[in-house]
């Protein structure tokens, strides 16, 4: 049988410090809380776990962030939408990340997104 | 004969650890994190049968899967809507899958991502808008 793993409620912020946060924990109280998408939220100091693909609307800002290990191409962490929606990944909206940390996270979006990822982010392909 | 639509109740799967889920519930990311603690990270080698396989998750679809009566999920008109390329040679933050057998199952909010010549094998199985 597999072991329970009880993880500390993170809560509904809107506000999250210094915290350790498993990204589908995120969702799943979000969604327990009737939101269908994590909006308006402010981490700072956060580390986010994956595995999760994460897609940032509106206006999400990240200030002096680690977007996670991209074994030298920043490409490695993103994917493009095939179509006009996206199924399976967890959107953000318009929330704000300081000094937070990623790992196992992936990211799609917009082209324009994806492309300021690619160009602006350390580890992009010279 | 096609186990699909699923209408059973909801049905946690117990063990995670199994290689064959029959008429169980399953969170991927959940599966995949049991699977991590292994140092493993790779859902291989499994037997899906009559599950239901939940999301959020993106599934890297490696080699060796095969998919038999399978419901991909709603791709609201478009199968292109289920489907991410990766943009370089790894895609990071996903679940890999290799070698698994998947029968009669469902997929609920999960997007498919892999070689293109998978996901052009998949995009052939379902509606595309020109």
């Amino acid at each position: 049988m597999t072991d329970t793993i009880t993880l500390p409620v993170l809560g509904a912020g809107p506000d999250y410090t210094g915290l350790k946060i498993w990204i589908p924990q995120l969702i799943l109280e979000a969604v327990q809380r009737g939101e269908g998408v994590i909006e308006g939220k402010t981490f700072t100091d956060c580390q986010f776990d994956g595995p999760a693909v994460i897609i940032p609307l509106g206006q999400c800002h990240f200030d002096t962030c680690d977007f996670g290990l991209s074994r030298g191409d920043m490409r490695n962490l993103l994917l493009s939408p095939m179509g006009a929606n996206v199924n399976g990944a967890i959107a953000f909206k318009d929330c704000t990340f300081v000094r937070c940390s990623f790992l196992s996270v992936g990211y799609t979006g917009s082209p324009e997104f994806l492309h300021e990822m690619t160009a602006n982010v350390a580890g992009a392909p010279q | 004969m096609s186990r699909l639509p699923i209408t059973r109740p909801v049905r946690v799967a117990s063990d995670l650890t199994a290689t064959l889920f029959e008429d169980v519930d399953l969170n991927l990311f959940t599966l995949h994190v049991t699977l991590h603690e292994g140092n493993i990270g790779l859902v291989q080698g499994r037997t899906f049968r009559g599950c239901r396989l939940l999301g959020p998750a993106i599934l890297l679809l490696s080699a060796g899967n095969r998919f038999d009566d399978c419901n991909f999920g709603d791709p609201d008109g478009d199968m292109r809507n289920l489907i991410l390329r990766p943009s370089g040679p790894r895609a990071l933050g996903t679940i890999p899958m290799r070698d698994c057998l998947f029968e009669g199952c469902e997929f609920h909010n999960i997007g498919f991502t892999g070689p293109n010549e998978l996901l052009d094998q998949l995009l052939a199985v379902g509606p595309a808008k020109s």
